[in-house]
């Protein structure tokens, strides 16, 4: 009888003490490019994440949520290391951030394994969501094909039907042109050509720029990145090409950190984007309103993106009332999570874990000295379209 | 397509104007070596400084032509004195020292820069005389860059003049040609040393001046060209002038045309030009008398 009394005590008090995680604070790592060429990109989306957290009040349920921030240099070696820190000895929750494709393809096996869910911020190869997806890897940023898939057909609708493509000759440039074409052809525009400049070693866009113009196109769609996105379009802009063949693009070409060095240049582009900070819309202007006070500045689509990956997970682990000792259950919650961000309706598309978004078509006009964004057209709702994913539940 | 006459003119016009720029910078570099036997690879970070310099003259005096006029003399300072503070201490002891001490001097400069500047490239804008196009054949081609090949024109003009025809000139022909024998003709090689190193950075400074307008000013974009004129350097010939001429027109033309004709190969094209060339000649097309074989 004694012996039972005991044995009943010793399951009430188990069954009454909070469980061992319900006393430590929530850990989010996120894995940034905080030192190197990426670094402005990198503190951006940091700033996001950081305004996400402060609208949860920096807690969950009562448990105090961390942000443990490891740089990833962007390189997949380095990434992976660092994730291993992240999730092995910080143990923590949830993983996020990821600025290189290629970083995300080699935490991704990793994450796997320790079953922990990563939330990619902004990485946009399409085999995230493609071939190389996973249960437990999330995209809230974009896929290449999503960003430009719907472009071609609203181009050809403004009569632009022949188009020369124009990008630097790595992964994501030549993604964007691939899924750009397929549109544009679908739609019954025509490709007059091609070329993908050396990444990293062109300084020289002139003589692209006279093959391109020599095809006669009524646009070039262009895909630069960083210090080459600031002398292309100069480059384009010195040769007086601006009425005859337009230069259209998607994400890249003409970013907020890029502005004050691009001037002039930058204006009179089509973009195909997922976020301008222009937006009239009460969620965009309360999230643009924060950012200038904290940070003193625009919010870009960056800032923006880190904000709704780490939106994404706070919305998930408040629904599960900040239990977080069954990883698979903040994974199925993640799926689950939709609101009305500062892009627009966020939610996961649960065939490839990949954010469904509206697509803006836009044009960049110069407003009295200062290029801004005009929002011509809204795809609402558009699905990544990567292919190829097949998840193992 | 290379029959359409404004194609081709606009191409030409892409090749002779890289080549110009890779002169500016190759011409400094390749004579310091002849002369002195030494190896400056930080001839770039002054060419990278200037336009950084260039870039502060425009933003806060907005004069693009105080810039011109000014950043070349910085840059020549800051060669001159890099000289005689630094480089001149290793001019002895070999190229191995010599190559260790100037690539640490392009760290220094690139991360100066960085501290100063930050990452984000900045932008010098185009004067406003220039900004326009130049009819050629039909098409626009900016005016700007025919700024550039004129002034590389110039340049070569002038060092042909100074190095033919001064006593200064005829002295650094000498003493690339055998330094020992002008010394002993008691000539002070000391300070024709620091007047070569001055000019070989005021036109670096120069090159950086005004490539800014077209190429930006970042932190990294002496690497970047430093290379190409490294190319230029070794395929023209050591220490000589026509080299330098031949050499930059030669990958100015390569680079240009390779990213038309063969654009897969376009990186390649100018190491398959540097390749052949030092099979059929290792010393260079046009090598100062010295580094004749």
């Amino acid at each position: 009888m004694k012996m039972l009394r005991t044995v009943l005590g010793l399951i009430a008090a188990g069954s009454l003490a909070p469980a061992a995680w319900a006393q430590q604070p929530i850990k989010i790592g996120v894995l940034m490019p905080t030192s190197g060429v990426l670094a402005a990109l990198a503190t951006e989306q940091i700033n996001g994440m950081n305004i996400a957290l402060e609208e949860f009040g920096g807690a969950i349920a009562g448990r105090k949520v961390e942000m443990i921030v490891e740089d990833d240099e962007a390189k997949p070696n380095v990434g992976l290391t660092k994730a291993r820190k992240l999730i092995l000895s910080d143990r923590v929750d949830v993983l996020t951030g990821i600025v290189g494709s290629d970083v995300a393809l080699a935490v991704r096996p990793f994450a796997e394994a320790n079953r922990v869910p990563v939330v990619i911020a902004n990485a946009g190869a399409n085999a995230l969501t493609g071939e190389n997806c996973s249960p437990w890897m999330f995209r809230v940023s974009f896929s290449h094909a999503q960003l430009v898939s719907n472009f071609g057909a609203w181009l050809v609708k403004r009569g632009i039907r022949r188009v020369y493509a124009l990008g630097a000759d790595f992964v994501s440039p030549r993604e964007m042109v691939e899924a750009f074409r397929k549109g544009f052809v679908a739609a019954g525009g025509t490709m007059v050509g091609e070329a993908f400049a050396p990444y990293g070693t062109t300084k020289d866009y002139g003589p692209y720029l006279s093959q391109a113009r020599a095809a006669n196109p009524d646009a070039i769609f262009a895909v630069f990145y960083g210090a080459e996105a600031i002398l292309f379009v100069k480059q384009y802009q010195s040769f007086g090409m601006r009425d005859k063949h337009r230069l259209v693009t998607t994400m890249g070409l003409t970013p907020q950190m890029l502005r004050k060095a691009q001037g002039d240049a930058a204006a009179g582009i089509l973009e195909s984007l997922n976020y301008v900070p222009e937006l009239d819309t009460p969620a965009n202007k309360a999230f643009q309103a924060v950012y200038l006070k904290k940070y003193s500045a625009l919010g870009a689509e960056f800032a923006v993106m880190g904000y709704d990956a780490m939106r994404f997970i706070l919305e998930a682990l408040k629904s599960l009332n900040g239990r977080t000792d069954d990883k698979a259950a903040i994974a199925a919650a993640i799926r689950k999570v939709s609101y009305e961000g500062p892009r627009g309706p966020m939610s996961i598309d649960p065939r490839n874990n990949a954010l469904t978004q509206n697509i803006y078509m836009t044009e960049t006009v110069n407003q009295g000295g200062q290029v801004v964004f005009r929002v011509l057209d809204t795809v609402p709702r558009v699905a990544d379209p990567s292919e190829g994913c097949r998840m193992a539940r | 397509m290379l029959l359409d006459p404004a194609f081709l003119a606009a191409q030409l016009l892409n090749s002779l104007q890289l080549a110009m720029l890779l002169f500016l910078l190759a011409i400094g570099l390749s004579v310091i070596f002849g002369l002195m036997n030494f190896l400056n690879l930080a001839h770039g970070t002054i060419y990278m400084l200037s336009a950084f310099i260039a870039y502060s003259v425009t933003q806060h005096l907005g004069s693009f032509w105080l810039a011109l006029a000014l950043a070349p003399l910085a840059g020549a300072a800051i060669g001159l004195a890099l000289f005689v503070v630094l480089l001149r201490r290793v001019e002895a002891s070999g190229h191995l020292v010599q190559v260790l001490v100037t690539v640490g001097v392009i760290y220094v400069g690139m991360d100066a820069v960085r501290m100063i500047y930050g990452d984000l490239p900045n932008d010098v804008p185009l004067p406003a005389v220039l900004s326009g196009t130049v009819d050629v054949f039909g098409l626009g081609y900016p005016a700007y860059r025919f700024f550039i090949i004129g002034i590389g024109l110039a340049v070569q003009l002038a060092l042909y003049f100074a190095l033919e025809r001064t006593r200064l000139g005829a002295v650094v022909r000498a003493g690339v040609d055998d330094r020992a024998t002008v010394e002993t003709l008691g000539i002070d090689i000391g300070r024709v040393f620091r007047l070569v190193f001055a000019i070989g950075a005021y036109l670096a400074g120069l090159a950086g001046v005004i490539s800014a307008p077209v190429f930006g000013v970042y932190p990294g974009m002496d690497v970047m060209i430093i290379v190409l004129v490294l190319i230029v350097v070794v395929v023209g010939g050591l220490g000589s002038f026509h080299g330098a001429i031949l050499g930059s027109l030669l990958i100015g033309f390569a680079d240009t045309f390779g990213k038309i004709l063969l654009p897969n190969f376009a990186m390649m094209l100018i190491y398959c030009v540097m390749a052949a060339v030092l099979v059929i000649r290792p010393e260079g097309l046009i090598p100062s008398r010295r580094f004749r074989a």
